[in-house]
């Protein structure tokens, strides 16, 4: 049945599970002849919880005498979901030796030079990791249970429950062997692999302790979206290392452990000296050298056009916090809450000047057009940052959060018999159309730059796309600083007159 | 069976092949050589489907390298600069390994083995894991790899290195077999004796471009002139003796007691016409042979010693831009001034 199975990913050729396997076969006979794996992993799967279950068996009697039932109800569920991730941990060498291991053995160039696609190569390299990984996981746990029942203590959870943990544990291996494998085909050497293990480790760590809280807190139902997310990343790094796995790049990346500080300048000149489509398609045109004519003539509007899926995401989800905000306030408790000042709101609203035309309230808070504009400026870099450590979730929550008010705002204006379409003309879109788009650009460029290693251009590898984003990036800065500039400007001094002009002052 | 046209390979701003332009016909052997890092390498992993070049194509089997890689890679043979083998494995498993990987029948793939295995004085040793090897028997096994699946087209990056006289000449037969069996050759190497041996055709290159091509004959005629002829006689004449008539058909360029040499633009034709003038003038010819002329005078010539290479970089240069530019001109113009030359001193040596 696998001889005919076939996958294909992006414009691949199609790629035969059959094939993979072929080197998956070979790679597990390997490493299954090396005792300086074959000895941890047999300790780590079987010795290992075996020593657990003893320790566990031995402080039960304490426990119990702490707290009684916690031993049944947290320390075994939490000692079967823990014992799984120790042969795990150290499966993990066999994945992180997978390319580099195999470029140091110089061995790799037959491979690569064999009939097999790049997927077919990822694969049974993956496969080859992710098998005892698994398997070493699986065992562990049952080997702890059989243990315990072995020693007449109870069940350590019920089976459903395992059967949940050997997933979970089945999923935390997916998601590292992914990440390893990807670690393992963007190194120099396995030295350079091993110190980059903690970025794979750490994050894994992480979740396991929020996964023993769970258990210890009783909260082990929502293990399953501890599952969900870790499938979720799984799926996200497989396409990610099917993606970046070149193996052009992996032969002819040569001496990258040493720090070349001049090398990454003369890089970081060479990319931000050219045209985005330049370094795309590693082409020259005849284009003169990088001038402020060019920047704004080529360079930026490259830029947004490769932005693109980017900003289309950040405009969605701006329109998902408005109707978001929108929605909360027809929640029964808010919309219970309003009811109750509904009729002073509407008092107000129909009586009462609009603060934006009150110069010298605007004046008491401080709120000049350099405020705005130094605001905006920090709201931007903020947000910016926020995206660039959390894959761009953070730009967008932040954005997202700073307009889900206004939908909440418009319908209890609407509740209110305020004129939304007027206050919206005189009052947001003089200066919005120039500082939202702004936004969004920049928030879309963070997006960018904090999810380039998911996919970067053909050819390019990871490092040097996060490069080419940050460039593109800071040059699409030149577009939106003085955007938000004219914006601040338009709505210190003008959108208080036009805005006041239009709705009279009133709401 | 290769075609290639304009191959140049950047990484980054360092060019590593520049405009290399290449055809091999089925059943020939292309020599490759160079310095170390002159290109050769990455030259064969563009022509293998491994890299893609920045600029320029090629075809191999008729399968273009980028878009159909994988007819490519399934229609060559490859043996790497460093043979990189699985130490734990025995060799009949990792022939077995690659067999299977080459969609060789499962029904060959032991007997094929087997052969290449008898062939290159590996079945005694088909037991011991590769680890255990000598780098010999690590370069032959690497070589056997690349054979395992009958590919068409064979890269073959220094076969001979590490090797000692027996295997090497094992490996310069077989080669010469499949030579024979109309398999194309791409042979990287520093071993200049091998390549004269093996290739019908050579290609010199430098800093990723290729200098000069041209069959091994062709090379040293255009480098190092025309050949030049060695005859031995049973008597001895003054070679001032010879006849004139001789002495303008070629250009006699040494001589001893019973000997003289002489260097001839066209053999084939000359030649008969020298025996039979020697032969009316009385003299009686023992041989006629032609001097031995190395191909690494040739290729020193052109690619230079990486000692002296900053010495003669501004002749390389020039050679290089002459070879670039007018490249048959040049040496047509440099063989008729050689021609002039030598009718100047036959008629100098006439007149006086």
């Amino acid at each position: 049945m696998l001889k005919n199975l076939t996958l294909r990913i992006g414009n691949q050729p199609p790629s035969s599970i059959a094939r993979a396997l072929i080197i998956t076969r070979r790679e597990l006979r390997d490493s299954m002849r090396d005792w300086r794996i074959l000895s941890p992993l047999i300790s780590l799967t079987f010795i290992v919880p075996s020593l657990v279950v003893l320790a566990i068996r031995f402080g039960k009697t304490m426990l119990d005498k702490l707290e009684p039932g916690s031993f049944e109800d947290r320390v075994l569920p939490f000692a079967t979901l823990s014992v799984g991730f120790f042969p795990m941990s150290f499966s993990l060498i066999i994945a992180f030796e997978s390319f580099v291991g195999e470029k140091e053995r110089n061995s790799l160039e037959a491979l690569l030079s064999a009939p097999l696609t790049d997927l077919e190569l990822f694969m049974g390299k993956f496969l080859a990791a992710v098998i005892p990984t698994i398997l070493s996981s699986a065992y562990g746990t049952l080997v702890f249970v059989i243990g315990i029942l072995l020693t007449g203590g109870p069940m350590p959870t019920d089976p459903l429950n395992l059967i949940f943990f050997i997933l979970l544990g089945t999923a935390e291996a997916l998601v590292m062997v992914t990440g390893a494998v990807i670690v393992s085909s963007h190194s120099t050497s396995v030295r350079g692999a091993n110190l980059l293990a903690s970025f794979v480790i750490l994050p894994m760590t992480i979740i396991v302790q929020i996964e023993a809280l769970l258990v210890i807190s009783g909260q082990s139902n929502m293990l399953f979206f501890v599952l969900l997310s870790l499938l979720l990343i799984f799926v996200i790094l497989l396409r990610t290392g099917v993606r970046v796995f070149n193996r052009e790049e992996i032969l002819s990346r040569e001496g990258g452990d040493s720090l070349k500080i001049k090398a990454i300048f003369s890089n970081f000149f060479y990319i931000f000296a050219r045209t985005p489509e330049e370094t795309i398609y590693n082409r020259k045109s005849n284009l003169r050298k990088f001038s402020l004519w060019r920047l704004y003539r080529y360079d930026i509007p490259q830029i947004i056009k490769l932005n693109g899926p980017a900003i289309i995401m950040v405009v969605v989800s701006l329109v998902i916090a408005i109707f978001i905000g929108w929605w909360v306030t027809t929640l029964q408790p808010i919309k219970e809450l309003l009811a109750q000042y509904q009729g002073s709101i509407k008092e107000q609203v129909a009586s009462v000047q609009n603060p934006a035309c009150n110069s010298q309230l605007l004046a008491d808070y401080g709120i000049t057009w350099q405020f705005i504009f130094f605001n905006n400026v920090k709201s931007v870099l903020i947000g910016s940052g926020l995206g660039f450590i959390s894959m761009g979730i953070g730009g967008l929550l932040l954005l997202m959060a700073a307009i889900a008010p206004i939908g909440g705002l418009g319908n209890i204006m609407v509740q209110s018999g305020a004129n939304i379409f007027l206050l919206f003309i005189g009052f947001i879109l003089p200066h919005g159309i120039i500082e939202l788009p702004a936004a969004i650009m920049a928030t879309g460029a963070a997006l960018q730059v904090a999810t380039c290693f998911i996919a970067p251009p053909n050819g390019m590898s990871i490092g040097r796309n996060l490069q080419f984003s940050l460039i593109n990036y800071v040059k699409l800065m030149a577009l939106i600083i003085p955007l938000l500039f004219i914006a601040a400007l338009i709505e210190g001094n003008l959108t208080p007159i036009i805005g006041c002009w239009i709705t009279n002052s009133r709401f | 069976m290769i075609e290639a046209v304009n191959l140049t390979k950047e990484f980054g701003n360092f060019t590593a092949v520049k405009d290399v332009s290449l055809t091999v016909k089925e059943g020939k052997v292309l020599a490759l050589l160079g310095h170390n890092g002159a290109g050769k390498t990455t030259t064969t992993r563009m022509l293998s489907a491994i890299l893609a070049p920045t600029k320029g194509y090629a075809k191999i089997a008729g399968y273009d390298t980028v878009t159909q890689a994988l007819e490519v890679r399934r229609s060559i043979g490859h043996l790497t600069e460093l043979p990189g083998l699985y130490s734990r494995m025995r060799i009949e498993e990792y022939l077995e390994f690659f067999a299977e990987v080459f969609n060789v029948p499962k029904e060959t793939r032991r007997t094929r083995a087997e052969q290449m295995m008898r062939q290159f004085d590996l079945w005694e040793t088909r037991k011991l894991k590769i680890g255990e090897y000598s780098k010999g028997m690590r370069q032959k096994t690497a070589l056997i790899r690349a054979l395992i699946h009958d590919p068409k087209v064979l890269f073959l990056d220094e076969p001979t290195s590490a090797m000692d006289p027996y295997s090497s000449k094992l490996v310069r037969d077989s080669i010469s077999q499949l030579k024979n069996q109309n398999r194309t050759v791409v042979l990287c190497t520093h071993n200049l004796y091998e390549a004269e041996e093996l290739a019908d055709h050579i290609a010199i290159i430098r800093k990723g471009e290729i200098l000069i091509e041209g069959s091994p004959d062709d090379l040293k005629r255009r480098l190092l002139g025309a050949p030049s002829f060695t005859v031995k006689l049973a008597q001895y004449k003054h070679p001032d003796n010879l006849p004139t008539r001789l002495k303008e058909l070629v250009e006699v360029i040494d001589s001893g007691t019973d000997w003289f040499t002489y260097r001839c633009e066209e053999p084939e034709k000359y030649n008969p016409h020298l025996l039979k003038i020697l032969v009316e003038s009385g003299y009686q010819v023992i041989t006629i042979s032609e001097t031995p002329r190395s191909l690494e005078s040739v290729y020193l010539k052109i690619a230079g010693t990486p000692a002296t290479a900053s010495q003669n970089r501004d002749e390389s240069e020039q050679t290089l831009l002459k070879l670039k530019g007018k490249r048959k001109g040049w040496f047509r113009n440099r063989r008729k001034e050689e021609a002039n030359k030598s009718q100047e001193r036959s008629l100098s040596k006439r007149r006086s």
